[in-house]
């Protein structure tokens, strides 16, 4: 914390008596803002955020989150129109930030508000030493002798190293978490009255982001800043916020004191927002109340013999321009019809690559994939046709899965067909048996006729699954299939897998980076840490009682809702 | 326009993941001028020698004469500018189209092999040697060589631009193969003429229009400056290129005999292009 102080000393000694952070406060009244399409992004939002305080803005895709947070530093994307007041006032003064002429906005950007945006790496130009990009950020009065001491302070704030080898990096040196800081850094450096932050968690991996939440209190505590942080995750914002504000649809459905109101929300929306948020330890007191905990006791359909086994498999991951990434060195697995297994490892790490290579689109380096006992070839298109439909992949991205010039119904319906050729049978009730598929997914077959990019995110990646459902598998391997949507959106595609587990007796691999969602879907779940398995085990043995340290530090670093609001602060 | 703004406005996670995208439109009002510059210009070019008052190479009056034959005004030869504008246009139009066309398959077939696999990829790089020469010198020099004819013409833009439009379907296709549904295609056992024509093909569709689109503009400037060097089409017959080359000499007595057909090239290429333009575009927020 004394980085904070550091910092803050080193630009008081180069300025004089800068004055740093002022307190200032934002005033936001009935601010609406619509597309010329007529579509209100939002309608009559009203925030007030104290001077020094953190205020949280919850909300999912298309919420307009992004565009409240760019309104506050009076950057109203062109082709909106914005409508109401949002204003910066402290003691002395209050600047209207909407509708501001371009020089004003320019002073309060550069001195007053600073704005991180959602992607870190982009924010950084590439061909710009970390070091100078920093610099650039710092008020024109800290004298040029003392500029480089003062961004290796800032560095060291953000608890990245201040030496000269790493401020001469270009950002493509840096990995996703360190962008981020280098990115916080550099907003930091003009010591801004107000700090906006954007997702500023979204791409980390679970460790990476509690050294960052970790980072942003301390600064806080060190020196408070008015600070609005916007995020789709309700434990980010009960780490950081006082406040909190739950926006849907362009409308503020609730608002008021952070833990208070996460603790009992009153809007049904609020509080489905807190049911639907994944959490590893939530669910050692509520694991009763489960709804197919009950079914997998008595539904537990384990056959003896395994219907996929890897044994000693190593993958690689040969990247152009890094280092490779080592996904799996000798890992041995098995699954079983009506069991589903996690797999959980950190962001980067290679959990793709596992999940490829066991469908053989990731030609594996060593070791074996067996489906029911026998050894399959490495490359997919050596697999006989029967056994590339008996392994299914559900890719992350639902949006690349599907061909976007097709309508989603055929992709089905070319599944099925495809199916059905080979086996002799005829096609004609592939229609009826599309819509059945259609409809086990929980959609509405009326669906069928659209094309993807006329679907939800949660919608297409059940029409992902309905298509994997269509060659009739045996093993659905879903690599992070949940990642690319919205916590309520999850929690029904969670709902839908564990099912199929359930009643179809698939034997799934559910590889993720959230332990939060290992306790609603896995029955067994396996830690992979450097490409191998640290700690396998049943889901409450693992979640509940850790043995491996890896696996501790995983669960320690996951964001947890339920141990926020219990601690208080 | 402002329904991509809309979209990254609206999008709260980075990449647009749930809400429905608004349709895009290639008719803005730029669209709609630009097509109806095309029809007119097509429409002038195809249908032109049938409401022809004089028929090619007619004498009508004085050279460059504004006042004698039709609206126009007469060009070198004493010939009357509107019909020959009439007659001029078929040999242009129809050249470029069909030779971009040609080029565009032979491009897309080679961009598509080199993204298929990496043996013919290492192979085709030797087009890039062509993709050096400037164009107007392979032009002359195969002119020269294989005498004066459109087909020469067409061979010489085939030979030049095809490394290009290899390049660019390369780049394109590189990101369908490698898409996940085209991996699915392949975990279902699908064929690979299937995956070819269901999955790969339709999502090139976009691109290569596009690019078609603007090629015919190139096509249509070298074609052109063929004729306007002294390979067009054997006399009396003309083509726009040979009337501008012709009409400059007299520009000052009937400016109308220069400026009407650089006009009519004018209106065809830059139609092209803001139609090129507005599919490409089109295509990358797709």
């Amino acid at each position: 914390m004394a980085v904070g102080m550091t910092a803050s000393a080193a630009v008081g000694s180069g300025v004089g008596d800068r004055v740093r952070a002022r307190p200032a406060g934002l005033e936001v009244a009935d601010l609406r803002v619509s597309a010329r399409s007529g579509l209100q992004v939002l309608d009559g939002v009203n925030i007030s955020v104290a001077p020094g305080s953190i205020a949280g803005v919850v909300g999912e895709s298309g919420s307009g989150k992004t565009t409240l947070l760019r309104c506050l530093v009076g950057a109203v994307a062109p082709g909106l129109d914005a409508t109401g007041t949002v204003e910066l006032v402290d003691e002395q003064s209050s600047v209207p930030l909407l509708g501001a002429d371009r020089r004003q906005l320019r002073a309060v950007r550069s001195q007053r508000v600073a704005y991180l945006a959602q992607d870190p790496g982009r924010s950084l130009t590439p061909t710009m030493r970390i070091g100078a990009a920093i610099a650039e950020r710092l008020p024109p009065s800290v004298d040029s002798g003392a500029r480089a001491a003062v961004v290796s302070e800032l560095l060291e704030a953000v608890g990245l190293p201040g030496d000269e080898d790493f401020t001469r990096r270009y950002p493509f040196a840096l990995s996703g978490g360190q962008a981020q800081r280098v990115a916080l850094a550099r907003a930091l450096a003009a010591s801004p009255d107000v700090l906006l932050l954007d997702e500023p968690t979204t791409g980390l991996d679970v460790i990476t982001q509690a050294e960052l939440l970790d980072e942003l209190v301390r600064q806080h505590q060190h020196t408070p800043r008015t600070t609005v942080i916007v995020s789709h995750d309700l434990a980010v914002i009960a780490r950081l916020a006082d406040d909190v504000t739950v926006l849907r649809s362009g409308t503020v459905v609730e608002s008021g004191p952070c833990r208070s109101t996460l603790r009992q929300p009153t809007h049904p929306y609020t509080r489905q927002l807190v049911e639907a948020c994944p959490d590893p330890v939530h669910h050692i007191d509520a694991g009763a109340h489960r709804p197919h905990q009950r079914i997998r006791t008595t539904n537990s359909r384990s056959h003896g013999e395994p219907v996929l086994s890897l044994r000693g498999l190593t993958a690689v991951h040969r990247r152009t321009r890094a280092a490779p990434v080592i996904a799996a060195r000798d890992l041995d697995l098995d699954l079983s019809g009506g069991r589903c297994v996690a797999l959980v490892g950190a962001s980067g790490s290679g959990k793709s690559t596992v999940a490829r290579a066991i469908v053989g689109a990731h030609v594996r380096d060593t070791g074996t994939v067996a489906l029911r006992g026998r050894t399959l070839p490495p490359a997919l298109d050596d697999r006989a046709v029967a056994d590339r439909w008996a392994i299914q992949l559900v890719p992350q991205d639902p949006t690349s899965s599907l061909n976007p010039r097709r309508r989603v119904g055929r992709a089905v319906d070319d599944v099925l067909r495809r199916v059905a050729s080979a086996n002799d049978e005829g096609g004609s009730d592939i229609g009826q048996r599309a819509r059945t598929l259609f409809e086990q997914v929980g959609l509405t077959p009326e669906l069928m006729m659209r094309r993807p990019a006329a679907l939800s995110g949660g919608e297409r990646q059940r029409v992902v699954i309905a298509r994997a459902l269509a060659a009739s598998p045996a093993v659905l391997v879903c690599d992070e299939v949940t990642s690319a949507l919205d916590v309520s959106v999850q929690a029904g595609v969670i709902r839908l897998l564990r099912s199929l587990v359930d009643d179809r007796g698939l034997a799934m691999l559910f590889i993720t980076h959230d332990l939060g969602l290992v306790h609603d879907i896995a029955d067994d779940v396996a830690v992979l840490h450097d490409g191998r398995i640290c700690e396998a085990g049943p889901v409450e043995r693992v979640v509940h009682a850790p043995e491996d340290p890896a696996t501790r530090a995983l669960l320690a670093a996951s964001p947890s809702l339920s141990s926020e609001l219990a601690v208080d602060r | 326009m402002s329904a991509t703004e809309d979209r990254i406005e609206l999008d709260g996670v980075g990449v647009d993941r749930t809400e429905r995208r608004a349709p895009r439109t290639v008719l803005d009002a730029w669209g709609v001028i630009a097509l109806i510059l095309l029809a007119s210009t097509l429409a002038l070019a195809l249908l032109g020698p049938l409401f022809a008052a004089e028929p090619v190479g007619q004498t009508v009056g004085r050279p460059f004469d504004p006042d004698s034959g039709g609206w126009l005004g007469t060009g070198e030869l004493g010939r009357d500018v509107w019909s020959e504008l009439l007659h001029g246009g078929r040999r242009i139009v129809i050249a470029s189209v069909v030779i971009t066309f040609i080029a565009t398959m032979v491009g897309t077939t080679i961009g598509a092999l080199m993204a298929a696999s990496r043996a013919a990829s290492r192979t085709l790089r030797i087009l890039d040697v062509i993709a050096v020469l400037p164009p107007l010198l392979v032009l002359l020099l195969m002119l020269y060589r294989f005498g004066d004819s459109l087909f020469v013409v067409g061979l010489a833009v085939v030979l030049v631009s095809s490394p290009y439009i290899a390049r660019y379907m390369r780049s394109v296709a590189e990101p369908v193969l490698a898409s996940d549904y085209v991996l699915h295609a392949r975990m279902v056992g699908e064929p690979r003429r299937v995956i070819l024509w269901r999955h790969v093909l339709p999502n090139l569709t976009g691109p290569v229009l596009a690019d078609a689109a603007l090629r015919v503009a190139g096509t249509v400037y070298v074609v052109a400056a063929a004729s306007f060097l002294g390979f067009g089409p054997p006399p009396p017959a003309t083509d726009w290129a040979v009337m501008i080359n012709d009409g400059a000499a007299g520009a000052g007595l009937n400016a109308r005999a220069v400026i009407a057909p650089a006009l009519a090239i004018a209106a065809f290429t830059v139609s092209l292009n803001l139609l090129g333009d507005r599919l490409a575009a089109r295509w990358r927020s797709a």
